[in-house]
């Protein structure tokens, strides 16, 4: 969803060439932050609102993970911890991950520390398409419904370039305004689809998409999240010069042998197919995508050779946390995950605001 | 997304003022000539609105309903050809077994109803399970009483008490007494406590454990019916324990992980809530990972009854009628 927006406004432009006190401490982060996923997965997926001792979910792991072990757990027990945790747990990090790339990439590409990865219309469209799916069956046979969600969002990324795109060039504040008009245009459209059909489910059903949840995350959907989160974090990790060159500026990226059009048109499409699967599994959970690049700047620095791992890592983290708690707090009853991430996410925003109006 | 209407303080300033207006007409109202109704009962009549009082001065002699509970208890209390408006049925048919069902009434809108709507349709009083689209505030200074079906107070979010066929018997009273038709409610209420009784002797219920669950849309997680509303009476009448009793709420979203924690001896699927059928319903019931180790589905008690039949009216006991017969088989 498209945040208020300041064109132009600068994300903190990368310092001089990284010392070597930096380099050690990014390294540092990253290798904190990956031992704190690697150790957060098991952990996770030991909460729930059914009570599963350690040991047993330790053996159901290792059993399906390697065949180790006799089986001494309920067939509920090992359900509960194989069909439906694991693959939520994962999708959460992969959904994670992929969302918080994708705003730190965004972020750079429009030059705007409010954009999120909602901002290029990818969300609405998702859930356009959605929409015309289960009102109207539209391409319900060929695609699925996430298929469906997909072409949406893909869609509508191609009309935000084509309105955004004149005389060559794509600048990035016209990037920002034409996200938000075709995201504005979406949003009325899927509302105008589900008013005017005289399905009951069609309301229900594009709202729960439009709040995101890993309620229904399983093995069939989970690969996916993951290629989106690993494609699209290994392409921004490659491209982090590129990325480095634009959040300076046009004219510096110029200077330092990027093409700005080119490089936002390749990093935007690349945004976009992340975001576009993200979404078509997930629904568009909010905030993460805004917040986590932040709270990685500060971490790592600017440069996003480190911020784009360190952003996936984090993103990943936050997401599973997060996820965790909305199905344990009022347990047995879920909370839809946008609540939480959103308690989690506007009082980063707000001291993220404070800051912006102190310099 | 929906979003409510805008309000400008101009409206709540006028809704204020005649609100002010009516009340003061309306303590004239209580000096003393009470009138009298064609059955001879006396107005006016206070009666319990989800833990407020509503004053009915006279006689209602136009209704407009929203929603079908509203429609079923009317029927049940002889009143429905007082209704002139229908409203908030979303296109589904109307409830089964009606005896003087409403079929001529214009439907005004099949969703939710506007302020515009209710006030232009001019009716003495609103018998519905709440507003969502429109302010009762604005209704209330518009001086139409907006009576609640019971088990639909506070949009089921929090309700007043638990929903049992009790609250039933007694909505049906209560609006016996609203319309002046006492008489035929309370005829009403004998019959159906006479086929309660009949069923809860015939309930084959084993004392086993249940779970009446339902899906909110096609996009939607599983919901369970808790402690609070008509299922979990229905499913305690039939001689089952509700394996999410304990919840204090007429409906929750549970996570999946519960359900197969608790296998339950029986899964009441509850299907028709977003206009699908049983077969989709099961479906997507199946679909869920995990489900097909549940022992209901090993050993085939999932047993479907439309969400229809399970409202806060005397549809429930039809509701019933069929989980008792399922487990008689």
């Amino acid at each position: 969803m498209a945040t208020a927006v300041e064109p132009e406004a600068h994300v903190e432009a990368p310092a001089a060439p990284p010392g070597r006190r930096r380099a050690i401490r990014g390294a540092m982060c990253i290798t904190l932050l990956t031992g704190a996923l690697v150790a957060s997965i098991p952990v996770t997926v030991g909460i729930g609102p059914v009570p599963i001792p350690p040991g047993t979910v330790a053996r159901i792991l290792a059993h399906h993970l390697a065949d180790l072990g006799a089986v001494d757990w309920t067939t509920a027990q090992d359900n509960i911890v194989w069909q439906l945790r694991v693959p939520r747990v994962l999708l959460g990090a992969c959904v994670g991950a992929a969302l918080s790339v994708a705003g730190a990439a965004v972020q750079a590409l429009v030059r705007n520390p409010l954009a999120d990865p909602y901002l290029l219309g990818v969300s609405s469209g998702a859930s356009a398409g959605a929409a015309a799916t289960i009102l109207f069956g539209f391409g319900a046979g060929v695609l699925g419904l996430t298929g469906s969600a997909f072409a949406g969002a893909i869609a509508a990324i191609a009309l935000v370039f084509g309105i955004a795109r004149t005389g060559g060039t794509l600048i990035g504040s016209r990037l920002v305004f034409a996200g938000i008009a075709v995201a504005f245009a979406l949003q009325a459209l899927t509302n105008f689809l589900i008013f005017a059909s005289d399905s009951r489910d069609g309301a229900r059903a594009v709202l729960f998409w439009t709040l995101g949840s890993l309620g229904q995350a399983n093995w069939t959907t989970l690969p996916i999240a993951a290629v989106a989160a690993l494609g699209i974090t290994t392409a921004m990790t490659f491209q982090a010069r590129g990325l480095d060159a634009l959040a300076i500026g046009d004219e510096a990226a110029h200077s330092l042998g990027t093409s700005p059009t080119r490089f936002r048109a390749f990093a935007a499409l690349l945004v976009a197919f992340g975001v576009a699967a993200a979404v078509a599994v997930a629904g568009a959970i909010g905030f993460v995508g805004l917040v986590v690049p932040h709270l990685v700047r500060r971490m790592v620095g600017a440069s996003h050779r480190l911020v784009v791992p360190a952003a996936a890592l984090t993103g990943a983290l936050v997401l599973v946390w997060a996820d965790a708690l909305a199905r344990t707090m009022l347990s047995p009853q879920e909370i839809p995950l946008g609540i939480l991430t959103a308690m989690v996410g506007t009082p980063l925003l707000i001291v993220l605001v404070r800051r912006l109006h102190a310099r | 997304m929906q979003t409510p209407a805008p309000r400008t303080s101009l409206a709540a300033a006028s809704a204020v003022a005649l609100s002010l207006a009516l009340a003061a007409c309306g303590s004239d109202a209580d000096a003393g000539d009470a009138a009298q109704s064609e059955d001879g009962a006396s107005y006016p009549v206070t009666v319990d609105n989800c833990g407020e009082e509503v004053v009915i001065e006279s006689e209602p002699q136009s209704i407009l309903t929203v929603g079908h509970s509203a429609i079923t208890l009317l029927d049940a209390a002889g009143a429905t050809d007082r209704i002139t408006a229908r409203t908030g049925e979303f296109h589904t048919p109307l409830p089964e077994g009606l005896e003087d069902p409403p079929e001529d009434v214009e439907v005004l809108d099949p969703a939710d109803p506007a302020a515009e709507t209710i006030i232009g349709a001019e009716p003495d009083i609103i018998v519905g399970y709440g507003l969502f689209e429109a302010d009762p505030a604005t209704i209330e200074a518009a001086g139409i009483p907006n009576l609640v079906v019971t088990g639909e107070c506070n949009h089921d979010e929090g309700l007043v008490e638990a929903i049992t066929f009790e609250t039933v018997f007694a909505d049906i009273e209560r609006f016996g007494q609203v319309f002046g038709t006492e008489d035929e409610a309370a005829a009403s209420i004998e019959e159906y406590q006479a086929e309660l009784a009949e069923l809860e002797q015939s309930a084959a219920g084993d004392g086993g454990t249940a779970a009446s669950v339902y899906y909110w849309s096609s996009e939607s997680s599983m919901s369970a019916h808790g402690g609070a509303g008509i299922h979990h009476d229905v499913l305690g009448r039939a001689g089952l324990e509700n394996v999410y009793g304990d919840e204090d709420s007429a409906y929750l979203p549970a996570n999946f992980e519960t359900l197969l924690d608790a296998d339950p001896d029986y899964i009441v699927l509850n299907y028709g809530v977003y206009g699908e059928d049983y077969q989709e319903s099961l479906d997507k019931f199946l679909s869920e990972p995990g489900a097909e180790d549940l022992q209901a589905v090993r050993n085939d008690r999932v047993i479907g009854v439309p969400a229809a039949d399970l409202n806060p009216d005397q549809s429930s006991l039809r509701g019933l009628r069929a989980l008792i017969e399922a487990l008689a088989q």
